[in-house]
């Protein structure tokens, strides 16, 4: 189905329930690229994780949380480098203690 | 040439002590010691490792530890001066001395040694992904019988590195197709590693498994322990869920029930949710476990054997089956009708099939 035909047919579609049909039908209209571009910037699971700090040394271990961002209550999961978490976390002790001094 | 008078240096030392020999061979370069075989250097012979296997099994089996690793080292270091110092022979007596090593808690060792078996199967098997994840299940075998023995840290530790080595033996395996039928167990494996570390939430589990290969453990950030009880509850759902998908999608034997087999796995998900407190979403599997029930040929055998009895929760290791009706008729005699889960005040238990109806 071309554009001109999806348009034509929502334009004689009176019924809510084929309006709806053709908007399922339009959103699985993605190409295989897009399925594995779209496969490939997803999150990665929590046991595909596991699987991958398996498989490599420590300094390349990663770990993924809900954090909840600032100006927020709603939980975003990231996913970081373990050495990155600890440089971040040493630094900012090292930051609270200079400014308790 | 570096390689011709590494072997011009071991045929020097033909004659000499063994641990001469021993000692020539760890000097030479790996190549060259691979070719040793090849070029007969032999100073031991078959009868004497047989020998040595012999006293050393009896002596073990006996309870005489100390005596049967004296023995067990002697046939380690025979073995290797028989075949090469990268011989697959020594895995059957690595295997052996890493058991003695548990049973004498002698930990410095088993670590020691578990090290070698992990360096020498990536160096023997780099490239038969099949052999590899063999052993890597032996070595977290061994490491799963060294954490029962232990607490603390050290448990953790081992089944942390338990753990680990079950997913590189699923990674080694994933790349081939036609071995697909191994990694169900190896998930299920996993799962339960996931249950046993469960109530170890504690500060030295993040170090464990991101920080450091090591046993011992770096201080730092570390993940909270409703936090790891999350994650733990998310992987095992995901495992179990590819269990499930994995034999829905498959070809079964004649003789197999497989609704049975779908029934005991999705049952199996109902426990895991009722374990890490989810008992909504374990209502669900548990009817849906009932509803594949019912498609079996000998339903309501299958029904009394999932939810006629007292099964306690957690199990003591989550397990599946493939079984003809003959088998689940046979299991079904010995149920004897179980407590429901609503005479039940502190444990577990998984529902009788009257409540999910």
């Amino acid at each position: 189905m071309n554009n001109s035909q999806l348009y034509g047919f929502i334009k004689s579609a009176r019924h809510p329930l084929a309006i709806l049909s053709v908007s399922v039908l339009a959103s699985a209209c993605i190409t295989a690229e897009e399925v594995s571009q779209r496969q490939a910037s997803r999150m990665p699971t929590p046991a595909e994780v596991e699987q991958y700090n398996a498989s490599v040394s420590p300094d390349e271990r990663i770990v993924c949380r809900n954090e909840i961002p600032v100006g927020s209550n709603i939980p975003v999961r990231k996913c970081r480098l373990m050495i990155d978490i600890d440089e971040t976390s040493t630094f900012h002790r090292e930051q609270l203690r200079r400014a308790l001094r | 040439m570096h390689c011709r008078l590494s072997v011009k240096t071991a045929r020097m030392v033909k004659r000499n002590t063994l641990a001469l020999m021993l000692l020539s061979l760890m000097s030479i370069n790996g190549h060259a010691a691979d070719q040793l075989t090849v070029a007969g250097y032999n100073t031991v012979s078959i009868d004497r490792i047989l020998e040595l296997q012999a006293a050393a099994t009896q002596l073990h089996e006996r309870g005489q530890l100390d005596e049967a690793l004296a023995i067990y080292n002697e046939l380690f270091l025979a073995v290797r001066l028989k075949s090469g110092l990268f011989t697959e022979e020594q895995l059957l007596v690595l295997d052996r001395l890493l058991a003695v090593n548990i049973d004498r808690s002698d930990w410095d060792s088993l670590n020691q040694q578990l090290g070698y078996h992990e360096w020498l199967i990536n160096r023997l098997f780099g490239k038969n992904p099949v052999a590899l994840a063999q052993q890597l299940q032996v070595n977290s075998l061994h490491r799963q019988q060294a954490a029962s023995r232990l607490q603390g840290p050290q448990r953790s530790w081992h089944l942390v590195q338990a753990r680990t080595q079950l997913w590189r033996a699923v990674s080694a395996l994933e790349s081939l197709p036609e071995e697909s039928e191994r990694l169900p167990n190896l998930w299920l494996q996993i799962a339960n590693l996931h249950l046993e570390l469960n109530n170890d939430g504690q500060r030295w589990l993040t170090s464990f498994e991101n920080r450091t290969n090591e046993p011992d453990m770096i201080s730092g950030w570390a993940l909270r322990g409703n936090e790891v009880e999350q994650r733990s509850h998310e992987i095992g759902s995901e495992l179990l869920q590819k269990i499930s998908t994995h034999y829905r999608t498959r070809q079964y034997p004649s003789n197999v029930d497989r609704y049975a087999l779908e029934a005991q796995l999705v049952a199996l998900q109902g426990d895991w949710e009722m374990i890490f407190d989810q008992p909504r979403q374990a209502l669900h599997f548990y009817q849906q476990a009932l509803k594949v029930a019912s498609d079996s040929s000998c339903a309501s055998e299958l029904r009394d054997v999932l939810f006629g009895q007292a099964i306690s929760l957690p199990l003591a290791e989550l397990n599946i089956e493939e079984s003809s009706c003959a088998q689940i008729r046979l299991k079904s005699v010995e149920v004897i009708s179980g407590q429901l889960l609503s005479q039940t005040d502190s444990k577990l238990y998984r529902p009788h099939w009257e409540h999910l109806e």
